[in-house]
């Protein structure tokens, strides 16, 4: 997608990532005096996710930049932090909640970077080991081309030895982190899918090939890595297609470097659905057997989504046996049935994933 | 505009001319009886051409006094000078002042002033005119003038509501004449035609199909040509057809689970009731009891099930097989 609208609110005009930003798209910009201005413009074209994703505003996180991952009790939650980077993306995924999520849509890229790196600070000296991604209301990396600063968190990570940083993308925008020193704080990555479904369901994002040789390269620069097969999509001859990915994946990277692989099928708001009818319409992904869930999401019925994690979790355990896999947001009972155990047997999901971040990352324990 | 009263012969009024035409009624019983007693009270308003009038309204008084044999008719007549949009924005007060216009008869007559005004015009002229219609309406009355005439009818004869004619409108011809037929024969309420269209329409996507060709299929047709079934079992038998298409894990699933009841054999009035939609984990049992004697009985009920060999099954969640997904 390529950014048409520029917009700027007037309390950044003289941040330093403003400047360059400028300068890199080339483009003219609109001076505003607040975000609202942007929403409303948004807001009042036929079609709000379409128009959202060519108008970029550069404006402050008047917010919080660290924030707790908005999960559910009703299903096993990992506790994942999240760094608030900027909102919406510019790749185009059908299922992509974000269309509904936002009200409207818009493409914010938080420019106040001295307060994020005070935030972080602020985290860092608690010394309790936390995963933080930057990737849950936008993708990773997708700036990166425009106006990189992944190398700056990643730096900012490795001085540190109590938190992970998560960089998770479809892009393959890692030129500029390959030589950094990252000291193994970040982990690289990349949302997984069948080839069918990238072409039909994510468009203007990279191919299944150019993911798993990005990851490769990065590996080789040292960086743990991970992959998260979400959402994936039951179709005809699906599990054929994800065990092609599976074997594809670990002729890329080897299984030891994989710090852990998250697997979760379609899941979606019902508003949703509209909008994937209208905006993708030759999409059946909302076709699905689907009921609501406990969350008021639509899900896959249940026993469909036991019988196809249990395939999908063979093919994995085949060539990899030992690699981390958990559910985002699955309930006991699909992981007992899937996965032949409950997280809190082992203290619990989130404390899993820490653990396996400790040992392929080298986090410290914690002093709390 | 001057209106001057004159007799005009029927000969030369055009009948076949409905530009101006609002009314969808098409009944002039009442009229003919009204206009045999005590005349015609109200004459109609046409416009002069050079050798035939045009009727602007009062097509059913005119079509009344034609039945009753007349061959003069009083009438009010605009110059020929007078504008479409005169005429139309006369056809348009005339019929809106002497009753509220259906939703067919407002689209007519949006359509009319559509040719001359934009939107926000339009509503303000249609205010003018008797019409009160907002934005929202206005959309819906403009999608409701590109529908069929048969499907308009429908409308018209309460057999299907305009949201769901609406969606009809955007259908190919023959699907949407498909589903109008169904809805015509079968009469179901508002709601299951609501779900039966959603369910179609789905069904269709995900099997590459047209709806006609999916009411073209010889189950469907077969439940349909049955004479020796109710109207109401017919909807019934359809409904779960569409939904064994729609969902044929979910609904072979619940055929199990209540073939697996059927096979554990509970008492009536004890219920087992899975989680909605079994998603949960947790089952309830239900029932009811009037006094000690009974609490016993049931509870021996319930302590049978914990050993029926085939109770642990419940929980499984298993699906045999999948393939027929979609």
């Amino acid at each position: 997608m390529q950014i048409t609208n520029l917009y700027i609110d007037r309390d950044v005009l003289d941040y330093p990532a403003v400047d360059a930003i400028r300068t890199r798209l080339n483009i003219p910009h609109t001076v505003i005096e607040g975000p609202e201005k942007v929403y409303e413009i948004i807001s009042a074209s036929a079609d709000p996710v379409e128009s959202g994703k060519h108008a970029l505003l550069l404006t402050k996180n008047k917010g919080a930049f660290i924030r707790n991952c908005p999960g559910t009790v009703k299903y096993t939650c990992c506790d994942y932090t999240i760094l608030h980077i900027g909102t919406f993306c510019t790749m185009d995924c059908s299922y992509c909640i974000l269309q509904s999520y936002f009200h409207p849509p818009v493409l914010q890229l938080f420019v106040n970077h001295d307060d994020m790196t005070a935030s972080l600070d602020s985290v860092f000296s608690q010394n309790k080991k936390m995963r933080i991604g930057t990737g849950e209301f936008t993708d990773s990396m997708i700036w990166e081309t425009i106006y990189p600063f992944a190398d700056k968190l990643i730096l900012k990570f490795a001085k540190q030895t109590h938190a992970i940083l998560e960089l998770k993308t479809k892009t393959v925008n890692i030129s500029n982190i390959l030589e950094v020193s990252h000291n193994r704080k970040t982990i690289l990555s990349w949302s997984l899918n069948t080839e069918r479904i990238i072409k039909s369901e994510e468009r203007g994002t990279s191919s299944l090939d150019a993911r798993l040789n990005a990851a490769a390269r990065c590996q080789s620069k040292g960086y743990p890595l991970a992959f998260h097969f979400d959402p994936m999509i039951i179709y005809p001859g699906c599990e054929k297609e994800y065990q092609d990915v599976i074997e594809k994946l670990f002729s890329h990277v080897s299984s030891e470097n994989i710090v852990w692989i998250s697997l979760g099928t379609f899941r979606f708001m019902p508003a949703l659905k509209a909008i994937v009818e209208k905006r993708f319409e030759h999409s059946k992904i909302v076709y699905g057997e689907f009921i609501k869930g406990m969350d008021a999401k639509m899900r896959y019925f249940k026993p469909l989504r036991i019988s196809f994690y249990q395939k999908i979790i063979s093919y994995i355990r085949l060539l990899a046996p030992d690699v981390l896999i958990y559910f985002c947001m699955e309930d006991t009972e699909v992981w007992e049935k899937t996965i032949g155990f409950d997280p809190s047997d082992y203290g619990g999901l989130p404390r899993m994933l820490d653990d396996s971040a400790t040992r392929h990352c080298g986090l410290s324990e914690d002093i709390n | 505009m001057l209106f001057s009263p004159q007799t005009i012969a029927l000969s030369i009024v055009d009948v076949a001319d409905t530009t101006y035409k609002i009314s969808t009624s098409e009944s002039i019983e009442e009229l003919l009886a009204s206009i045999n007693c005590i005349g015609l009270l109200s004459p109609p308003i046409l416009k002069k051409n050079p050798r035939t009038y045009t009727i602007i309204s009062g097509f059913k008084r005119i079509a009344a006094c034609i039945n009753l044999g007349w061959t003069t008719i009083e009438a009010r007549v605009v110059d020929y000078k007078a504008s479409d949009l005169q005429c139309a924005r006369i056809a348009i007060a005339d019929n809106s002042a002497n009753r509220s216009l259906n939703f067919i008869e407002q689209s007519i007559s949006l359509s009319m002033l559509l040719n001359y005004y934009d939107d926000k015009e339009v509503i303000r002229e249609a205010k003018g005119l008797g019409l009160n219609i907002n934005a929202s309406l206005l959309e819906k009355l403009k999608k409701t003038a590109q529908l069929s005439s048969e499907i308009k009818k429908t409308i018209l004869r309460g057999t299907i509501s305009l949201t769901i004619a609406l969606e009809l409108g955007k259908m190919d011809k023959p699907s949407a004449m498909a589903l109008s037929q169904l809805f015509e024969s079968l009469n179901p309420t508002f709601n299951i035609q609501k779900e039966m269209l959603t369910m179609v329409k789905e069904i269709a996507r995900i099997k590459d199909l047209s709806i006609s060709q999916l009411l073209n299929d010889k189950y469907f047709l077969s439940i349909m040509e049955n004479g020796e079934i109710s109207r109401n079992q017919k909807v019934q038998k359809i409904r779960y057809y569409f939904k064994k298409m729609r969902n044929p894990v979910i609904t072979q699933f619940e055929e199990n689970f209540d073939c697996l009841m059927q096979r554990i054999d509970l008492p009536d009035e004890i219920k087992l009731i899975p989680p909605d939609n079994f998603e949960g984990t947790k089952y309830s049992i239900v029932f009811n009891f009037q006094n000690p004697k009974e609490f016993e009985f049931k509870k021996e009920a319930l302590d049978k099930l914990m050993l029926h060999p085939e109770f642990i099954k419940i929980f499984e969640k298993e699906i045999a097989d999948y393939k027929s997904l979609h």
